[in-house]
């Protein structure tokens, strides 16, 4: 049998088990805030999770039908509203993160149409997890509101 | 003696405050002047038209305080609505017009000359200034002042209420005021 002892295989099924390099991340509930038809910027929000037990990271994302999507977090000092852009977003092993209004979101800009409430915007969302790209793709739909109450939560800035 | 109002959302200011003299435009390109906050209650707002998250949230949110108020059958007269645009380089009449028509036909946008928008965010401790300026670009974000105010029918300001109440409360709230 050589290597192939039942240890050994054994020892090779454990490894496969504890792999680090899953890759399971889900972005879910993704949806698009409705806006008039002259809007040059858009938000869109959605819960990413990372499944996975090593850390993972938003390296970038695109949104079919806009120029451009930029990773943004509101935070308020005091009353005032500030936006911060990041070029990446860093989930670690097993982090939830729920982009939501007031908070993260995808600051999305210069849409070739702006697309109507029902309709569907395609999003690429490209994630680093040991120097492994995945991409998920997801289609968000445009809705004038999805949180009923206390729709802006926003978080004080530290 | 009259007992002082209590708001959940916000605070009440001990004395009504004058607001000064300003000369700004509306969003039909008519002159809006302190005149026009006279025999109305104003919801004020200031933004930006290209502001993706708490402008449009808290635009939403108006709309659906400003809809409650309509319920209420003891309420004669509607409160303004009214935004302020802290982004004259973008935001002109026009722009204003389309971008508030969305949220509802009957709020109003107001731009103008820097220096006059300066008069009245100083007034109202209102503050705003541009950030992020991409290198690679001419887009530019603002960071901004989100209160909502209320300015009563003598177009003083009476009460700020912090952005992130919800219409209900902001609602209850109002309603103190009012009567």
């Amino acid at each position: 049998m050589g290597i192939f002892t039942k240890k050994n295989i054994y020892f090779l099924w454990c490894l496969l088990l504890i792999s680090p390099a899953d890759g399971h991340i889900t972005v879910t509930e993704a949806w698009v805030r409705v806006g008039p038809t002259n809007a040059k910027t858009m938000a869109a929000y959605a819960t990413i999770m990372n499944h996975s037990s090593v850390s993972t990271e938003l390296k970038r994302i695109t949104a079919e039908g806009f120029g451009e999507a930029q990773i943004h977090k509101t935070t308020m000092k005091g009353s005032i509203a500030m936006m911060e852009k990041f070029n990446s977003l860093t989930l670690l092993k097993n982090q939830t993160l729920e982009l939501k209004p007031g908070s993260w979101h995808i600051m999305l800009m210069n849409p070739e149409v702006v697309p109507q409430q029902g309709e569907t915007v395609g999003f690429h969302f490209f994630f680093k997890s040991e120097d492994k790209i995945k991409e998920i793709s997801v289609q968000a739909t445009v809705l004038k509101i999805k949180i009923k109450s206390d729709e802006l939560n926003m978080e004080p800035n530290h | 003696m009259h007992k002082p109002i209590v708001l959940e959302t916000g605070r009440m200011l001990s004395k009504p405050m004058e607001l000064g003299s300003f000369d700004l435009i509306d969003h039909q390109g008519k002159p809006f002047q302190f005149g026009d906050l006279e025999n109305y209650w104003s919801l004020i707002f200031f933004g930006y038209t290209q502001c993706p998250d708490v402008c449009p949230s808290t635009i939403f949110k108006l709309k659906q305080t400003y809809d409650l108020l309509d319920q209420d059958q003891e309420i004669s007269k509607l409160p303004q609505v009214i935004f302020i645009s802290v982004d004259p380089e973008r935001d002109n009449p026009e722009t204003l017009s389309e971008y508030l028509t969305f949220f509802d036909p009957g709020f109003i946008g107001i731009t103008g000359d820097q220096s006059e928008i300066k008069k009245i965010t100083s007034t109202m401790s209102v503050y705003y200034e541009k950030a992020e300026q991409n290198e690679d670009s001419d887009s530019y974000i603002m960071n901004h002042t989100a209160s909502i105010f209320l300015t009563n029918e003598e177009g003083r300001l009476v009460a700020s209420f912090r952005p992130t109440a919800s219409p209900e409360e902001l609602t209850k709230d109002i309603k103190k005021i009012l009567f």
